[in-house]
């Protein structure tokens, strides 16, 4: 039950901030829109094969254009995703700060408790809002999120399960808001770029397989393609992995000594 | 002087944490190097050619010149499944009979991509005027159009604007500290003394110039005389631009810090606003690829007047030739300086 109660004040404090609700659901459809709208401009042609001079180009299953809208749908998504961590670990600092977590901590309450109260408030606030920009993309963008929305959801539960862990890791180990939503921003603007979220291309083949992005747009991507969960079995296991490891982070960096100050 | 003593208070509690040195100093030139090293490292694609040993040894020696590819031989029937099975990035196949007059008769080489992008468009140029040179004669291009150095110009492009994206992200941070000030009640006491707005301001102005422009120097020397990058333009042009645009993304993080008042959505925002920014001012790709409403926006973003800048430069303009982009620059500095003196005014909620 005070887990639940907890969850209930997560959610409370983020969706009732309207301005906030507002940014992190508009934007990522304004991001992907300008991006259909460049690979739109740039004339990629659909899957087939196209001719000229004394080549064709045969693009290969669901290729060409849409299937470079479906990537940055997808890299979209995710780093909006991993924005919502930012906001997880701006909230416990917040609490360290104005000494609320102090009196958490003077209730009877187990610090397990508290961490699953706060990533169960935090997996419905972030669903909730990722459910809007999935429903909101497709209205507004025709894009074609695949054939079941609960397989995407179950991904998006991965990818928020990560950064949530992510996100306490981050407040575990600085004791000023600015310092680690600003580190940890960074890391996300990073990763987003390392994986090639902001351009696609060759060079980052390799680097993108050591962030978080790569994993999870492509168990996205594998969807929208028409895969099923088993499909992208190996994606959803990297993810949880992570998830596990930063997990375990976080609780050993989520102390009581750490408040007292 | 009282814009100074707020200058140098602002950089002292900057600093109060070590931690702070590292994200302040470290973090922006790993960032801006990162950029340049992955953008500037050219991408070797793997290509598989049917027939190697046959009527494809010409295009092998062709391609191998241009020095961007990893060349393997492949039977034409298994090219299709390679490429599927991702183990070649793209498979080519040359038609078997070239000796047609005709040009009706003439078949085309097939090359086959999974994905639509730049290395398969550069691949298919390559073919083509391959392809060209077989059927007519046409001669080959020169093989110095087609070494590296033809991408640097974009490489570098790409890399000063992921800087940029950077550079606007972490002037947001630094105006985190105004969010401290109304959150524990300083910015009221500040308020109260005798100063005038603008003087507040443009402490914290000053404040994160200065660390700007230690950020944009450390990264700077780092990367031209370590890491030797070559920006394709005189150094000290590069680092103009910058500055111009450290005034821009400081006025523009001041602006940012009196309208919005919530910590979570502040740091929120400075990420959603730099990344979009970015994006539409032609950070990541060419602001000309925006059409019509879209276009027209970007003409309101200042990276827009940095990335054209640092185009123009790369085509060998002087600085004269960019003088307008560097007063756009600082016009956009000056009105998101004022906007941020007229809304950082203490409400009833900082009493």
């Amino acid at each position: 039950m005070p887990v639940i109660a907890i969850a209930v004040r997560n959610i409370k404090t983020v969706l009732f901030n309207k301005l906030l609700v507002l940014l992190i659901v508009i934007m990522p459809v304004l991001q992907m829109f300008i991006m259909s709208t460049v690979i739109e401009s740039a004339e990629v042609p659909q899957n087939g094969t196209v001719a000229s001079g004394f080549t064709e180009i045969i693009l290969l299953g669901q290729t060409g254009g849409a299937s470079l809208i479906r990537f940055f749908a997808a890299s979209t998504l995710v780093q909006f995703l991993m924005m919502t961590g930012i906001i997880a670990a701006a909230m416990v600092i917040g609490e360290k700060e104005k000494h609320t977590l102090a009196r958490v901590f003077s209730t009877p309450l187990k610090k397990r408790q508290i961490i699953a109260g706060n990533l169960l408030g935090h997996l419905v606030t972030t669903l909730t809002v990722a459910l809007a920009v999935l429903v909101l993309a497709k209205l507004l963008l025709g894009i074609d999120w695949g054939n079941s929305l609960i397989d995407i959801l179950v991904v998006t539960v991965f990818v928020v399960c990560t950064i949530t862990a992510l996100g306490f890791v981050f407040s575990g180990l600085f004791r000023n808001m600015k310092l680690a939503v600003g580190v940890m921003s960074f890391t996300i603007m990073a990763m987003t770029f390392l994986s090639g979220g902001f351009t696609s291309g060759d060079q980052f083949s390799v680097t993108s397989r050591f962030t978080l992005n790569k994993w999870a747009f492509d168990a996205y991507i594998g969807l929208m393609e028409g895969k099923n969960l088993w499909d992208i079995k190996f994606n959803l296991a990297v993810l949880a992995v992570i998830s596990i490891v930063l997990g375990i982070a976080a609780c050993i960096l989520y102390r009581r000594e750490n408040v007292y100050e | 002087m009282n814009s100074l003593v707020i200058m140098i208070n602002v950089i002292k509690r900057m600093f109060k944490e070590i931690s702070a040195v590292g994200f302040l100093l470290i973090l922006p030139v790993i960032g801006g190097i990162l950029a340049i090293a992955i953008t500037s490292r050219p991408a070797v694609i793997d290509v598989g050619i049917a027939d190697i040993s046959g009527e494809a040894r010409g295009l092998v020696k062709f391609l191998n010149d241009t020095g961007k590819y990893n060349i393997t031989g492949i039977d034409g029937n298994q090219a299709v499944d390679l490429v599927k099975e991702r183990k070649i990035r793209i498979g080519i196949v040359l038609p078997e009979n070239t000796e047609a007059k005709n040009a009706q008769n003439r078949e085309k080489a097939r090359v086959i991509s999974l994905n639509y992008d730049p290395s398969l468009l550069q691949t298919k140029e390559l073919v083509n005027s391959y392809m060209d040179n077989v059927y007519t004669g046409k001669p080959l291009p020169e093989k110095e159009l087609y070494k590296y150095d033809t991408s640097k110009s974009e490489t570098a492009s790409m890399a000063l604007g992921f800087l940029l994206m950077f550079m606007i992200m972490f002037s947001g941070t630094g105006m985190g500290l105004l969010l401290e000030d109304r959150r524990a009640k300083t910015f009221m006491r500040i308020s109260c003394a005798p100063l005038r707005e603008y003087q507040m301001v443009l402490g914290n102005l000053l404040a994160n110039l200065t660390l700007g422009v230690v950020q944009i120097t450390v990264f700077f020397l780092s990367a031209s005389y370590i890491l030797k990058i070559d920006w394709g333009m005189p150094s000290p042009n590069v680092l103009l631009i910058l500055l111009m645009f450290l005034v821009t993304s400081t006025g523009l993080g001041i602006g940012l810090a009196g309208i919005i008042r919530n910590n979570q959505v502040f740091s929120v925002v400075n990420v959603i606003v730099s990344s979009l920014t970015c994006m539409l001012g032609g950070c990541f790709f060419s602001h000309e690829m925006l059409k019509g409403a879209l276009g027209r926006v970007s003409e309101f973003i200042p990276q827009k007047w940095a990335m054209e800048a640092f185009d123009k430069m790369m085509a060998g303009a002087s600085i004269a030739d960019i003088q307008m982009n560097l007063w756009i620059l600082l016009l956009f500095g000056a009105v998101f300086f004022t906007f941020g003196v007229k809304v950082l005014k203490p409400t009833a909620e900082d009493l």
